[in-house]
């Protein structure tokens, strides 16, 4: 009996010793992280055309979730290991360190050895060497940003992928240019893949990255083509009296929601890309248009202003049930989900105001203004869903321009001429 | 489920076939009863007392009567009064018809009543032995059972006698007894608020302590949630509800000897953005005023939950 | 002739509010659309003022009618100052039916594209069976929206806007 007792007690105290301390944090500084890149060292003899460096930087500090240091603030720049000394990066302000050296090889290549490493814990995160060469180093430098993303963060990165969008150029009456043009995310390295003297619309990437899907109103009617990016091949694949537009492809590329008006008004149709059947889905005397999937294929989001005003509804493609998703507001439009689904980014005017960028989540039904009020419109989100980007005005002409999700980073693309419209972000690309 | 519905019917089923049979054998029992008792009994003494009584004056020595049946004559000859009315006024009838007859056969009878005489005669003189017989048994069955009476109302006093005295005694012995306890509890009372009072006073000395030791240590709590909390980055992935714990454990000088996700909270920017943020403290400087022994026990080891609170979503 | 013309405006009239009614849910939409025949000048004074002007349907005639008809932001009814307009390119039509004509929707820029798209489609459907109520063959019309694709005036403001927010009416054959 004493011995049972003796035990209990010995048990009582160490589990009194053992029960640690707990400190509860509920609170923080929601600030992006700061990231020093440091010029990577160059032994090569001629000037570089791209400043990897500074092109990673800018990719990690738009994204929002990072700060890239001013190389101002820098107090020495090293190239390795061990020409880093980690206090004098604390003091800088740094919590990671991103250094490199290329070296230049044979008839123009080029290899990036870098280093990330953790400047609080003086550890190195990763090390990497990249091959590439002259006339590719803004891929090196977007796929480095990327792998650093990655580890930090947890997320793929998104630098590597492209965006399509449409300008026009008015070139005097009645003659306009319309050009659908690809670039790097960030605007970089524009090209155009179709140019038309009448309007282009709705640009839509296939799920593979490889296709794009537009309304080109070419014949003198709008109609629905598809274009291969690698040889430019293109398909003209509907093409009704009426409306034919808002091409969205299905999560398994297989299907394609679009807007049809050959029943006497704007309904939404789901083409099925193999058989060539296509099914009506919605059935309402109002405008149904710009459809998109949810990300496991199985409901259609849409705009409809069946109750009056435009609003955006989501169709369930199993049970047919409807649901509408917005309710702030006089005019919620052309709704993007990011790929987790929980995200809704959408043209939104609050009342008695102009448009915005407005991202609603629908876990939670709470609504966020993403952009300040104007002519603001096309919403497209990057596939990890840390950006949006849209489309804007500057001086009376259209520009592209970018925000976090959380609306605390914005940027504008460049814009080389032309009025700039209907920004469509690609998938991941490799 | 099937089983459980049949269940209710059944039994109601079995109560009603219960009750009808019950029914049933209590109007066999309870009517049949009766009239196999009073029919017989009525007939019998017709005959016997009222035909022959005045000829045979007692009718065959009645055996004893016992106890049951004269209690049930006497309950039955109420209820059969108003019969025994109606058949009065046949059985006088029927008397005059048999005097007649009686007179018309008195010279047979005349001879016949002789030897009858003789028989009654021996058959009285019988009776009154056994009557004689049966009232001395009475008497000596009388005499014992009051002697035994009278032995058992004796014991009986004995007994009581017994028991009260007894009674008297364990009562004298208790109250002895709750005297000695009350004494006896009053001194343990007394020692043992003498002891409680050391005992508080040691106790009070060792709350006091204890106190002190842990104003200490809330004080070092909220001064290492202050600095987690100037230096935690939240991320672009935090959500509300997010959990992550970080087991740190320090050197006597408070700096961070070692920090690791105790509890991840599933995202991978949050879990690291916890630790950098104990990195970035790098050392808690008031940790190193801490007496050594206290720092030993309560502060060596330290778990830090970050739950961000009011983020946007 | 004045008083034949104020009485056929009003039947127009009811005839149109009838239409959009089927074209739209929105019942302060018809309202807004009734509520705006004012906005436009004097409505059936505005009529007489420019119907005494056609009493044939020469093509000579023709050539004086409005061939642009203004819509206020996101509605598809048509102005009653149109409607004399609208009713002599209807005589005409169906007094030549080999004559054909297409009607083109447009939207201002504010908004989005697609929708857009449909709602200047929308405006040219409420033209179109306005143009059959009153004599033409759905035949002879063909409709087309570019939405806010070919603005007619450049330039942000309400003045560029309701410039933009239209229906343009083309002889294809007359």
């Amino acid at each position: 009996m004493r011995q049972l007792l003796t035990m209990i007690c010995l048990l009582l105290l160490t589990v009194g010793a053992r029960a640690e301390l707990v400190v509860e944090v509920t609170q923080g500084v929601e600030a992006p992280t700061p990231v020093a890149v440091v010029p990577f060292g160059w032994n090569g003899g001629q000037a570089l055309p791209e400043d990897v460096a500074e092109i990673i930087g800018q990719d990690l500090s738009r994204s929002g979730f990072f700060k890239s240091l001013p190389r101002t603030s820098m107090l020495s720049f090293p190239t390795r290991q061990s020409e880093v000394f980690f206090r004098d990066w604390r003091v800088t302000g740094a919590d990671y360190l991103l250094v490199g050296r290329m070296l230049p090889g044979e008839g123009g290549r080029v290899s990036i050895e870098f280093e990330l490493h953790n400047v609080l814990k003086e550890q190195r995160v990763l090390g990497q060497r990249v091959e590439s060469d002259l006339t590719h180093l803004r891929d090196a430098a977007h796929y480095i940003a990327d792998q650093v993303f990655e580890a930090l963060t947890g997320l793929k990165g998104a630098f590597s992928t492209r965006i399509v969008y449409v300008t026009a150029e008015q070139l005097g009456n009645q003659n306009a240019r319309y050009r659908l043009q690809l670039a790097d995310w960030d605007g970089a390295r524009p090209r155009t893949i179709l140019e038309s003297r009448e309007p282009i619309m709705s640009p839509a990437w296939s799920r593979d990255g490889r296709k794009l899907a537009y309304v080109s109103f070419e014949s003198g009617r709008p109609a629905i083509y598809v274009q291969y990016l690698s040889t430019g091949k293109r398909e003209r694949i509907q093409s009704f009296p009426g409306l034919n537009g808002a091409p969205a492809w299905s999560p398994d590329g297989n299907s394609m929601a679009l807007v049809l008006s050959k029943d006497g008004n704007p309904e939404i149709y789901v083409l099925d890309l193999v058989s060539r059947q296509l099914q009506r889905i919605t059935r309402h005397y109002s405008i149904d248009t710009e459809p998109t999937w949810s990300p496991d294929g199985k409901s259609i989001i849409f705009t409809s202003d069946r109750g009056g005003q435009p609003q955006i509804y989501k169709l369930d493609l199993g049970n047919r049930n409807l649901e509408r998703l917005t309710y702030e507001g006089n005019y919620n439009a052309r709704g993007r989900l990011t790929q987790d689904g929980r995200f809704l980014a959408m043209v939104h005017r609050p009342q008695g105001a102009d448009f915005t960028i407005a991202v609603q989540d629908l876990k939670t039904g709470r609504l966020d203004i993403l952009t300040q009020a104007g002519l603001e419109e096309s919403p497209s989100i990057a596939p990890n869903g840390s950006i949006i980007i849209y489309a804007s005005q500057e001086g009376g002409r259209g520009v592209l321009a970018a925000v976090s999700l959380d609306g605390q980073v914005r940027f504008r693309m460049p814009n080389r001429g032309g009025d700039v419209r209907e920004p469509a972000w690609s998938p991941y690309l490799n | 489920m099937d089983i459980r519905s049949y269940g209710l019917p059944t039994l109601f089923a079995t109560l009603l076939h219960v009750v009808v049979l019950g029914a049933l054998l209590n109007h066999w029992i309870g009517d049949t009863e009766p009239e196999r008792r009073s029919v017989p009994h009525i007939q019998a003494r017709m005959i016997d007392l009222e035909s022959f009584s005045q000829q045979v004056a007692p009718p065959a020595p009645a055996p004893v009567p016992d106890k049951q049946e004269l209690e049930q004559k006497a309950a039955q000859q109420k209820a059969d009064q108003e019969k025994a009315d109606q058949e009065k006024a046949r059985r006088e009838a029927e008397a005059k018809r048999q005097q007649e007859i009686q007179k018309k056969k008195a010279a047979e009878e005349a001879q016949k009543q002789k030897q009858v005489a003789e028989q009654k005669r021996k058959a009285e003189a019988e009776v009154k032995r056994k009557q004689a017989e049966l009232e001395a048994k009475k008497k000596a069955e009388a005499l014992a059972k009051r002697k035994a009476e009278e032995e058992a109302k004796r014991q009986a006093q004995a007994k009581r006698d017994a028991q009260e005295k007894a009674k008297a005694e364990a009562a004298a012995k208790a109250k002895a007894q709750a005297a000695a306890e009350a004494k006896a509890r009053a001194e343990a009372e007394a020692a043992a608020a003498a002891q409680a009072k050391a005992e508080q006073a040691r106790r009070a000395a060792q709350q006091a302590a204890q106190q002190r030791a842990e104003s200490v240590v809330g004080d070092i709590q909220g001064y290492i949630q202050a600095l987690i909390q100037r230096n935690w980055l939240v991320p672009k992935t935090a959500r509300n509800g997010m959990e992550a714990v970080v087991a740190i454990r320090l050197l006597g000088n408070g700096e961070v000897d070692q920090a690791s996700i105790y509890k991840s909270s599933g995202d991978a920017a949050f879990d690291q953005s916890a630790l950098q943020a104990v990195y970035r403290t790098e050392r808690f400087e008031r940790v190193a005023e801490v007496d050594p022994i206290l720092f030993e026990r309560r502060l060596r080891a330290i778990h830090i939950v970050f739950r961000p609170e009011g983020l946007r979503w | 002739m004045r008083a034949l013309n104020v009485m056929k405006a009003a039947a127009l009239g009811a005839a149109v509010i009838w239409a959009a009614g089927c074209s739209t849910t929105s019942t302060t939409t018809d309202a807004d659309g009734a509520g705006m025949s004012g906005q436009g000048g004097a409505g059936a004074d505005a009529y007489g003022a420019q119907g005494s002007g056609v009493s044939g349907t020469d093509m000579a005639d023709l050539n004086q009618l409005r061939t642009v008809f203004y819509f206020d932001f996101d509605q598809s009814v048509v102005k009653q100052d149109g409607f004399a307009d609208l009713e002599a390119h209807a005589r005409y039509l169906a007094a030549h039916p080999s004559a054909s004509i297409r009607l083109e929707g447009h939207a201002d820029e504010r908004g989005t594209r697609e929708y857009n798209i449909a709602l200047g489609e929308r405006r040219a459907q409420s033209v179109e069976r306005l143009l059959v109520v009153n004599g033409a063959t759905a035949s002879q019309i063909e409709t087309i929206s570019y939405g806010e694709e070919k603005p007619a005036v450049m330039g942000q403001g309400d003045a560029s806007w309701s410039q933009n927010r239209r229906v343009e009416l083309k002889y294809v054959s007359r």
